[in-house]
């Protein structure tokens, strides 16, 4: 089952993330600090805000755009508030402006101060940005959705958990339609289905 | 020569045929406009505001940044065409005060720490005027905030009230504003039992304001329930959908 909620709505299941807790009196109420999706399994719940910024995670691997060349490296645009610097010595060859490059997050500090590692470019292809919060969504459980994807199109694709998506190869416009779609549909239930039906068939 | 003042309530109604604690109609709308990170569109009775939040995004000029918080930029703007004469689009006194007082009173409901050294940008731009302009910009920017996926305590409403022929009145309209004793806008955060704004022009006695306080923020309860309503109503088709399943 699921449900909309809006910020500061009072949440009675035990939801992982997106809420925070308030003192009313004696009692201490949790309250949700999203507006988003609540969905609820066993008595236990989970919010998953139907738009989010990306805030830099350790160890994420995310796609980013070379935003401007410096002495000692690159400065790194990853689709959130926050740019990063990545050094030379972690880059796997010479970038240029505007070049879309894989990364891992190093360290990530209070400030949001972030360090890369692990550039890696990426060779022709496309990227497309998707919101950030439906990245689980494109990937799927255990990787079934991309999987299918990658199968029933050919096409290589690689998904950044900043919401950006390199596709490079096989039907990529088909490829790049399916992700719109997962992205639009991505509060649905039983979307591997409904992706896989759109691949074989060209429509819903 | 005393000034004459122009009648506004007839048989305990007033002109518009309001009672003293009935609010104009007012309808939000989330997700207005496409290139804003969140956005509202309110109509409340004659006025008509367009709220878009970019954000949260890289902090200029560095030295406005905070290593602690995001700084909230509220934006006020009355359209040149929105006002009977032309109002003149660089930013007035008015704009500059109700920009400030409307980022202090979302600041409250918003987690600013989660985003350090960033900015939430919030324009408001009025396209047409008829009194109560900065609690209806308020309270669409609190549904553009949500709709944005920022983090917050609550929703902020905002709502006015005032004083017309010694009578406190809930939500004034133009000629009430204009020709009224007081004005008395308020923005409350409800489930904390909140003022994050409140400001008052003309004179009230301590009894009438706080008869006036407890009118505005029943009128902000009204304008929680249209928010709530205006942001549930965006994504309805996908709860309807797994209901049917």
């Amino acid at each position: 089952m699921k449900k909309i909620v809006i910020p500061g709505e009072k949440i009675e299941e035990k939801a992982n993330g997106e809420t925070y807790r308030e003192k009313k009196g004696k009692k201490t109420e949790k309250r949700s600090k999203r507006y988003g999706m609540l969905y609820k399994n066993n008595g236990r719940g989970k919010i998953i805000p139907m738009k989010t910024k990306y805030i830099p995670q350790k160890r994420d691997k995310i796609i980013g755009v070379v935003s401007s060349v410096k002495y000692g490296g690159y400065v790194v645009d990853l689709n959130s508030p926050y740019d990063a610097f990545l050094s030379t010595d972690e880059a796997d060859d010479e970038y240029k402006l505007k070049d879309l490059i894989s990364i891992e997050i190093g360290d990530v500090d209070e400030v949001k101060d972030t360090s890369l590692r692990n550039g890696r470019k990426f060779y022709g292809g496309n990227m497309i940005e998707i919101n950030p919060a439906v990245t689980e969504r494109v990937i799927g459980k255990n990787a079934s959705m991309i999987s299918m994807i990658k199968e029933k199109t050919g096409s290589k694709i690689f998904v950044g958990a900043n919401g950006r998506i390199w596709i490079k190869g096989g039907d990529s416009r088909k490829t790049e339609k399916a992700i719109e779609k997962i992205e639009e549909q991505a509060h649905e239930t039983g979307l591997t289905e409904k992706i896989k039906k759109y691949l074989e068939q060209g429509s819903d | 020569m005393a000034k004459k003042t122009k009648k506004l309530m007839k048989k305990g109604k007033r002109l518009d045929g309001r009672k003293p604690d009935e609010m104009r109609p007012i309808k939000i709308k989330a997700g207005y406009v496409k290139r804003a990170d969140g956005s509202a569109y309110i109509e409340w009775g004659g006025n008509k505001v367009v709220a878009s939040v970019h954000g949260p995004r890289t902090c200029y000029p560095r030295h406005e940044r905070s290593p602690y918080k995001a700084r909230i930029q509220f934006k006020y703007k009355l359209a040149p065409f929105s006002v009977d004469d032309r109002a003149n689009p660089a930013p007035s006194r008015r704009d500059k005060e109700i920009s400030k007082v409307s980022s202090e009173a979302l600041e409250k409901a918003v987690f600013t720490e989660y985003y350090p050294k960033t900015t939430i940008d919030i324009y408001a731009t009025v396209i047409e005027a008829a009194a109560g302009t900065r609690v209806a910009a308020l309270s669409a920017a609190s549904v553009a905030l949500a709709d944005a996926g920022i983090p917050m305590r609550d929703l902020v409403p905002a709502c006015a009230t005032g004083k017309i022929e010694d009578t406190v009145v809930l939500d004034l309209n133009k000629d009430e504003d204009q020709e009224g004793q007081a004005d008395l806008p308020v923005a409350y955060l409800p489930h904390n039992d909140e003022i994050t704004l409140m400001q008052m022009d003309g004179d009230l006695t301590p009894e009438e304001y706080e008869e006036a306080l407890d009118l505005a923020v029943d009128g902000c309860m009204k304008v929680y329930e249209e928010q709530k309503r205006a942001l549930r109503e965006r994504y309805e088709h996908i709860e309807q959908e797994t209901e049917e399943e």
